[in-house]
């Protein structure tokens, strides 16, 4: 039976990392919590600045084992300054946010207008109530801090489903339609009509 | 009897990318007695045939002026559209329509 959606399989099958010639883990909710934790410009997309110190910070992190932290030295982040040529960073970024992503798959859900207690996963899902909800589950802490952040937020979703929560989330043809819309708005946008 | 139709070709719903299309048909039906003992009524009329829509979609703008959906090239009235859910930029809409082959 074919998985039908690829959200939900991102989130499971993952590829390896390597930024800047170092192996990453799978981007975890510990590393997540560390780098939030931390106001990292890692998780703002293209909002924030980033310096080779930000990244070569963010790549330590991504190669901690919970419940240590994997903080790089500053003789480590004075030789990442001066060690890579400039031009690079934004490879080194690309690869990065590429690793963010592809352990970031996490679900999308309908939220229903003033049915924010049940629908809204942003109300539900900080990531202690995360860990918490999989502990109860039965998963072990450990297992729990290092699993990829999409797997987690899948498993979390459908533990509350199986609590009885009313959960629903984007089904693949929404999904589908959404990119459609999308791309529409944005050739709209480009030939200035407006939707 | 429910139809799922998938999204047939030519189903367009000003405002709406669909994501889901159902049909519903029904239909009155008056039997005429035989009044004779253990025979089958021999005359058997239907009427009031309807075709009820429900559908899904994605809101692109839709306006409370549209009321009306082309579904397999028939021409639905609208009874209802309502935007259910949010999902970042996108919104959830479901509608109701209805559509009677014999009114004039």
């Amino acid at each position: 039976m074919r998985i039908e959606n690829k959200r939900l399989a991102e989130a499971f099958i993952n590829k390896s990392y390597k930024v800047l010639g170092l192996s990453l883990k799978p981007f975890s909710l510990w590393h997540l919590f560390l780098m939030e934790s931390a106001g990292s410009p890692m998780l703002q997309g293209g909002q924030a600045l980033v310096r080779w110190q930000d990244l070569r910070w963010a790549v330590s992190i991504s190669r901690s084992v919970w419940p240590n932290i994997n903080w790089p030295s500053g003789l480590e982040l004075a030789k990442s300054l001066f060690a890579m040529p400039y031009p690079n960073l934004y490879k080194e970024l690309y690869n990065f946010n590429l690793y963010l992503l592809d352990h970031y798959s996490i679900p999308l859900i309908w939220q229903k207008d003033g049915d924010a207690t049940e629908q809204n996963i942003d109300n539900l899902g900080n990531i202690v109530t995360i860990t918490t909800s999989l502990v109860s589950a039965g998963f072990k802490l450990s297992e729990v801090w290092n699993m990829p952040v999409g797997m987690a937020y899948w498993y979390f979703v459908n533990t509350q489903r199986l609590k009885g929560a009313k959960i629903d989330i984007v089904s693949p043809n929404e999904e589908v339609a959404m990119e459609k819309v999308a791309k529409m708005k944005q050739e709209n946008e480009r030939t200035g009509i407006k939707s | 009897m429910a139809n799922n139709v998938g999204i047939p070709s030519g189903t367009t719903i000003s405002g709406v990318e669909l994501t889901s299309v159902t049909i519903t048909g029904k239909m009155d039906t008056l039997i005429i007695d035989p009044d004779t003992e253990k025979t089958k009524p021999t005359h058997a009329y239907g009427y009031n045939d309807t075709y009820e829509l429900s559908f899904e979609g994605i809101n692109t703008g839709f306006q409370s002026s549209t009321n009306t959906a082309m579904v397999l090239g028939k021409t639905f009235k609208l009874t209802s559209v309502t935007i259910t859910a949010t999902a970042g930029d996108f919104k959830k809409v479901s509608g109701r329509g209805v559509y009677y082959p014999k009114a004039t």
